[in-house]
This record gives C-alpha cells, structure tokens and sequence, in this order.
C-alpha cells in the first residue's frame, strides 16, 4: 500500500481538477439552459444537444467520484489504519456521494425530459445544481479555515457559480449555435449569453478579489509563495480569456453585417476560451492543494531573491560526470522514506545535472520555435519537419531525467514508477515521441485528416497546462516556490502557443487574427525555450 | 472503412486523454500545516508519560488521522488519538518512555479531505 502511496495522492489531486471542471460544466449547463436557451427561445435540437452534453458530463461526474470515494478511502485505511466502516464516513466522503446523487438526478432530467423543459424539471435541475455547488464548496478551503469560515465559504460559492456561469456555460452557447440555423435566433442566445457573462465575470473577480485578500494578507503572500504564484497565474489566463470575450462582445454587436463569417469567428473564440477557462480550474484545483498564503508567514521569497534569480545566465551545456552524482538510496528505504520525510537537499553535483537536463531541453525548443517559424517562409519550407527536434528530446528525458533509476541508476524500471515525478517524466518521453512522429506524418502530408492537424495544438496546450501542478521535490520551500514560477512561465507559454495554433488552424484563412495567430505560437514557443534556458537550482 | 477511421480516431483520444492524465503531476500535498507541536521539533522532555499536542492551520478530522511514535530502534507504535481535541489539534499520550531519541510520524485529513504528512523529532532525556 504505502508503494502506491505517491501515485494515489498524485490521483487524489488529479480526481480533484476532473470533479471541479464537471462541476463547473453541470452547473453551467443547467444555467444555460435555465437562463439562456429555454426563455432564449433555443431551437428544440440545439437544446436536446445541450442535454445530451450534460448527460455526458453527469454520468462522467458520478464516475469521477465514485473514484474519488475508492481512492480516499484506500488512502486512508491503508496509511491511517482505519476500517472501511470509518473511512467511508465523514464530511469529505459525504460530499463526493452528495456530488454523485446531484449527478445522477441531472443525468436522469436530462435524460428523460421533453424538449420545452417542464417547471418542475426546471426547479430540480436548478436543485441539483445547487448540491453540485455545495457539495465543492464543502471540499475547498473555506470550510476547514478556523477563522472567517462563513465569508470565505460565501466568496467561494459564489466564485464557483461565476466560473460555472462563465466557463461552464460556454461549450452549452457552442453546442446550441452550432445547431441554430436561425440568425436571430442565434442572436438572441448570444445576447442573453453576454449579459449572464457579464454578470457571471463580475461575480468571479468580486469573490476572487475576496478570497485574495484573506488568503494572500500581503503582497508578499503574491510573489513570494506558491499559492500566490498560482493566483497570478489564474490572472494572466483571466486576462487572456477577458480579451477573447470582449473581441466577441465586438463580433456579437458587429453579427449582422455578415452573419455566418463573424459567428463562424465567434464560435472560434469562443472554443479558445473554454479551453483557457478549463485550464484556470486546473489551476485552481493545483491551488486547493496548497496551504493559502497566510498560513505560511515564514521562508517567503522576497523581490531580491526573485531578482536574483530571474538574471540571465550563460547556460550549462557541460553535464558533471554521473559518478559525481549522489547515490541513490534504496528503493524500498526512499519509498519508505518519501512517507514523512521531505527530501534531502541535492548536492551541487544533482543540481548541475538538472541544470544540464533543462538547459538542453530549452535549446530543443528554441530550436523548434524558430524552424517552426522559418518554416513560413517560402524559401524555407525544409524547416517544416521541426518536430524531428522533439525526438531527441525524448530520449534525453528518457535517459537523463532521472540518474538514479533504470536505464543510468540501480533502481529498477517497475520499481521507479513509485514515485509520481518518475512516472510524469516517462510519460511525458512518450508522449514527446508519439508527437513528434505524428506531426512529422502531418507535415509530410502522409496524414491527411483534419483532425490530426490538431494533434500538436492540443498535446501542447494540455500538456502545458499539466505543467502548472508539477512540483519538483526540492527541499525548501523558496526552492519550490522557484522551480514553480519557471514552470509556469513555461506552462503559459506553452498554453498560449497550442492555442494560438488552434485559432490559426481554426479561423477563416489569411484574416488578419489568422495570420497574427500563425506568428504567435512559434514565438511562445521560443520563449518557453528561453525560461528553460534559464531554469536554475542553485 | 469509415467506421475503422472512426474507431482509431476514438482510440487516439483515448490514448491522448490516458497519456495526459498519466502526466497529471503532484501538487506538494502540504494543506493542513503543522503550525505548532509539543514537544516541538528537536526538544527534549522528561522521561515517562508524555503529551502530545499537535496544532495545524486548519480543521482536521482526528478519526481519519494518525499518529505513529517511532524509537531509536526505529520500531513504531500507533498511538490512540483523543476524538474530543480541538478542531485543528490531534492529541495523543505516549506512555513510559525511556530515554532515546523519538520521532512523531503524523498524517492528517483536513475538512476538505486533502492528506498531509509529516514528522517532529525529539529527545526523551
């Protein structure tokens, strides 16, 4: 038990990010369809599409927490010494059956309502909806604090239902317009749609603003913590998602000069901001998992240190030898170990061999951002299969990443995959390759479906996105908090290069939003290279 | 031929959406924090009975914590956790200990269900 240990909090969390985005999808479907598509005067098929979605959503819900209730309770009976009667009691474990029952009602009233919602659907949709939102309220933050509880449950309810009626009702708005052939009609959704964004935002970043002020206390909680370095990066994807939604407040007004042109743009936006929303509540549930600012007064960073840190440095592209490196412990004594303990500190020698690893990496994407680039060019069509520079990288990730296990280190292949880290760095090798060999087939020509041009946009931004929860187990908390805002610069690079070539793929060719998007992406791309290239430990 | 187009489009997917939640990586699991412990970190207590108090930020649920006392000999005994402690504290008495250095292993379930782990060293002298 205490062998899988790591790998099911890592689950734990990510069970978490799943339950909180259905969350927000259950909810805003069902103020999508209460307060949009039904007084909106939908057409019958675009509201039974919505419905069909939140059958989906439900019956995904319900799976996700029923394997959220087996995976805490394993978690406890195997490290706390409970019984399975104690463990499947308690406030945690109501709350995810809470969450499941509200799903199965949703499930069923979508499932077996007519197309014109009766009343009394409408009120237990509305009711299960509310049990939805409870029922993740009681699992944040708020309900655990000893102090403020009540303010801090009400900002985060409402911080919920503003990103449900934002966030979560917005692949309700694409599915109901993809299925309105009629252009007032569509009009009419989108403008009932805008106000209830309007609404929805304020509510998001009044609660926000809330949460922050007790959790953050200072400016210090911000900059110098790894809660405050996740709001930030919650911010920057606000920002992000703010200017998509006002480019389609301007598309909205602008709909009826030409019609199916500027909804086609729309719906395109409007893609890109359910994704960057559904990458802020990764974010968020990366947030949960973390102690708030104010309860960590000491060993913040400060300005300096960032300072110092952040300045350019010649990369290491000398790697010291592997007989240097520490020796790795055991594995049953480190899977033992890995229990209580923090890590022990890295000597210089690990440190410079992580360095090593990231400042090559940096070089491969820069590399791959600018041939990506150049590839725009006529003359330089060859610079098209720059993805061959990402097999390479796999395999350096493969071999290096991880000195002290299989294939440089004594600890053996099945056995490493103890520890989540391990497990992330093998993945992500494979998935590299995989990527590269798919998208090198795309630019070929060899694969010609239009969905496998979206291979590389979507492993991208996912992949980017995930990023946001990787902590490196490093042994101070300033350490952390540093290796943390590497990975998210890098995260939200990587996010903005996926989706910016989604919009280029997806837009209507050679506008203008087009043609800026087709440069955006190679040139996050690079910058994320360059945060690698910069990447320090010590 | 469609249909066989359509089947690996699906299992494409699935194997993308399986790779990306394989790549899901850990947060640092550290919700409930220990703000305060008797005997603290690196103290030394009288020899025989001694009481534990560990304080966290956060409300805790005692039932689906632990408490492991570990010796010198690095044997380990669980010890009972008082049910009517405060909300953030996890209370516990070791009984008749000898001289020797000790460890306190803990896990806590905050309210919100997240686990923490962690330990305080200390000396029976």
């Amino acid at each position: 038990m205490i062998w899988l240990l790591n790998d099911f909090d890592l689950l734990a969390v990510l069970l978490h990010a799943v339950t909180l985005s259905l969350e927000a999808l259950l909810v805003g479907g069902v103020l999508f369809l209460l307060v949009v598509g039904v007084p909106g005067g939908a057409d019958a098929r675009a509201l039974r599409a919505c419905r069909r979605g939140m059958e989906w959503a439900a019956l995904a819900m319900i799976l996700a927490e029923v394997a959220s209730v087996t995976v805490e309770s394993l978690l406890v009976i195997g490290t706390a010494g409970v019984t399975v009667a104690q463990a499947l009691s308690g406030g945690p474990l109501l709350a995810h059956t809470c969450s499941a029952f509200c799903a199965l009602v949703l499930l069923l009233l979508a499932r077996f309502s007519q197309d014109r919602l009766r009343g009394w659907v409408q009120a237990a949709m509305l009711a299960a909806a509310i049990g939805l939102l409870g029922s993740a309220v009681s699992l944040s933050h708020a309900v655990s604090r000893m102090d403020h509880r009540v303010v801090l449950t009400a900002y985060t309810a409402l911080h919920h239902v503003g990103a449900a009626a934002w966030i979560g009702a917005m692949p309700f708005l694409l599915i109901a317009l993809k299925r309105t052939d009629d252009i007032a009609v569509a009009r009419r959704v989108i403008g009932r749609f805008s106000r209830m964004a309007m609404v929805s935002v304020a509510l998001l970043i009044g609660a926000g603003l809330g949460l922050a002020w007790f959790y953050l206390a200072s400016p210090s909680g911000l900059y110098g913590t790894t809660y405050g370095v996740l709001v930030m990066v919650k911010t920057y994807l606000l920002l992000l998602i703010l200017i998509l939604g006002a480019a389609n407040w301007y598309v909205a007004r602008e709909a009826e000069r030409a019609p199916a042109r500027l909804l086609m743009r729309l719906r395109r936006f409007a893609e890109v901001e359910v994704a960057l929303g559904f990458t802020a509540i990764l974010a968020a549930a990366a947030l949960t998992s973390q102690p708030p600012a104010v309860d960590l007064p000491m060993d913040r960073l400060t300005l300096p240190e960032i300072a110092a840190r952040m300045r350019w440095e010649t990369p290491r592209l000398k790697s010291p030898p592997f007989a240097a490196l520490s020796p790795a412990t055991p594995i049953d004594v480190a899977v033992k170990m890995a229990q209580y303990q923090p890590p022990a500190a890295s000597d210089t020698n690990d440190m410079a061999w992580s360095e090593y690893n990231h400042h090559w990496a940096g070089l491969v994407v820069v590399l791959a951002g600018a041939l990506a680039l150049m590839s725009r060019f006529k003359r330089m069509r060859w610079a098209r299969f720059w993805p061959l520079s990402f097999a390479g990288l796999a395999m350096f990730i493969l071999l290096r990443a991880d000195p002290e296990n299989w294939p440089l280190g004594p600890r053996p292949f099945w056995g490493s995959l103890f520890e989540p880290e391990v497990v992330q760095h093998r993945a992500a090798a494979l998935l590299i390759l995989a990527f590269a060999a798919f998208e090198c087939a795309v630019q070929a020509g060899k694969l010609r479906a239009a969905w496998t041009q979206y291979a590389f946009p979507l492993m991208c931004a996912a992949g980017a996105a995930l990023l946001l929860t990787h902590n490196h187990t490093l042994a101070t908390g300033k350490d952390e908090v540093l290796a943390l805002m590497s990975h998210a610069a890098m995260a939200l690079f990587g996010v903005t290069a996926g989706w910016a070539r989604w919009l280029e793929l997806r837009l209507p060719k050679d506008e203008g939003e087009q043609r800026f998007a087709g440069y955006v992406w190679p040139v996050a791309l690079m910058l994320a290279g360059l945060v690698l290239l910069d990447y320090r430990e010590m | 031929m469609r249909d066989n187009a359509s089947f690996r489009q699906r299992v494409s997917v699935v194997a993308l959406a399986v790779a990306l939640l394989l790549l899901l990586p850990h947060a640092a699991f550290a919700h409930a924090v220990l703000v305060k412990s008797s005997p603290a970190q690196g103290a030394t207590v009288k020899a025989g009975d001694v009481d534990i108090t560990l304080t966290y930020n956060s409300r805790i649920d005692a039932l689906h914590s632990s408490l492991h006392l570990v010796g010198a000999d690095g044997k380990a005994q669980t010890l009972a956790v008082d049910a009517h402690a405060g909300p953030n504290q996890l209370v516990a008495k070791a009984t008749a200990l000898p001289a020797g250095a000790y460890k306190l292993e803990w896990q806590v379930q905050a309210s919100d269900g997240h686990i923490s782990r962690g330990e305080v060293a200390f000396r029976v002298g």
